[in-house]
């Protein structure tokens, strides 16, 4: 089961990132035809978005976190990033978390699963902090 | 003229975008903890020179970039660190070494230094690649507010796994303790600029803006009432992701 319009959205981002200027005009155009207008919307912010957050991951060397390490070694490899240069940054498992990842690979969906809720309970924390907690004048303010 | 009106435009833009991009401009525009409104400023002018740099587009297109010397295209208001830090991020990011980040620590910049200049290429290229994606014209960059660096060091931040020290959620106290809203969990991407903590807090509005709620983001059924479901949100930033060479 793909994504749906899986292909104009490639497209859309493919031209956008390659910086492919006939090819962006013509992608946007599918993607407001087919989608609508607030759907390329989204999307061009979606690519704004990530742009910057792989500055933030790659540009300071932050490593993938552990747990995320142990879980996702199926879907790397399916997906074939674990030779890119930024992966360098990600300790290798020790031999023994190695072979546990490995035998985890059958119950990946449910550990990241069970993993998203985890995160879910803290963000839900976050929010709550930050609603009750008004930041002296200096902070920036948080998102209304 | 009021900066991101989106008037007359094809396409409507959600009304949160234009505020968020103001607040971005505003920060960009002011002093930081290391860096002077004027040289975060100078440094966003840098990250759109980078797109038309000869030596940045040699290095692109080579086997090994570091390998490729020369000079960059640059506006020369910014000392040569700091132009191949901007450069760098913005055109290779995915290629970059540790090697690379201690050059250049050792040719003059600190740590602090350096995310903040993280901080801000991240930010630009966040609006501009928003423009670019829908075809409009790139936003005048702000006119630089005057004020001086705070030169803020959180004492919470320690050396962690990455290239700079970051604050742990258990070390988020004092002036900090806000930061992650008093969460014991975070992924490690959100401390990522915790030794500029003004780039963590502008980091979740810019969230909340581009992508979704920071409520809904670990929920991958939750869109935040966005026009594309969530699994195309997740596509595309896979592929953004993937074209950057990104691992994380």
């Amino acid at each position: 089961m793909g994504v749906r319009h899986e292909s104009l959205l490639d497209d859309f981002v493919e031209a956008a990132v390659r910086r492919d200027e006939p090819r962006l005009a013509e992608a946007r155009e599918a993607l407001e035809t087919t989608l609508g207008p607030d759907a390329l919307v989204d999307a061009a912010a979606v690519i704004g978005c990530f742009q910057r957050l792989n500055r933030m991951t790659d540009g300071t060397g932050i490593a993938l976190d552990e747990q995320m390490v142990m879980m996702t070694s199926g879907l790397r490899a399916e997906l074939d990033i674990d030779h890119f240069i930024s992966a360098e940054n990600t300790p290798t498992l020790s031999g023994f978390k190695k072979a546990l990842s490995v035998l985890m690979r059958p119950f990946e969906g449910l550990m990241t699963r069970a993993m998203q809720k985890g995160i879910q309970k803290a963000q839900a924390g976050r929010q709550k902090a930050s609603r009750r907690s008004a930041g002296p004048s200096n902070r920036l303010p948080r998102n209304p | 003229m009021t900066a991101f009106a989106y008037e007359n435009l094809a396409y409507p833009i959600r009304s949160d975008i234009p505020k968020t991009n103001r607040a971005i401009w505003d920060h960009l525009a002011s002093a930081g903890c290391w860096w002077t409104g004027a040289e975060r400023v100078a440094m966003a002018a840098e990250v759109r020179c980078a797109r038309s740099c000869a030596l940045c587009r040699k290095r692109k297109t080579s086997l090994a970039p570091d390998s490729v010397e020369g000079e960059h295209d640059d506006g020369a208001q910014l000392p040569p660190p700091v132009v191949e830090a901007v450069h760098r991020l913005a055109t290779d990011s995915g290629r970059l070494k540790k090697t690379w980040f201690d050059g250049l620590i050792e040719n003059g910049l600190t740590d602090a230094m350096y995310v903040e200049i993280v901080a801000v290429v991240a930010v630009v290229l966040a609006v501009d690649e928003f423009h670019h994606a829908l075809g409009l014209p790139l936003e005048p960059l702000p006119d630089p507010i005057a004020g001086e660096p705070s030169r803020y060091r959180p004492p919470g931040a320690k050396p962690a796994d990455a290239w700079v020290p970051v604050i742990l959620a258990e070390d988020a106290v004092g002036e900090e303790a806000d930061l992650y809203g008093g969460g014991n969990r975070i992924v490690n991407v959100v401390s990522a600029l915790s030794l500029i903590p003004d780039s963590v807090r502008m980091a979740d509005r810019i969230l909340n803006t581009y992508y979704v709620f920071g409520a809904d983001m670990p929920n991958l059924s939750k869109n935040s009432g966005r026009a594309l479901k969530r699994s195309q949100m997740e596509f595309i930033a896979a592929r953004v992701s993937a074209m950057n060479d990104c691992f994380y």
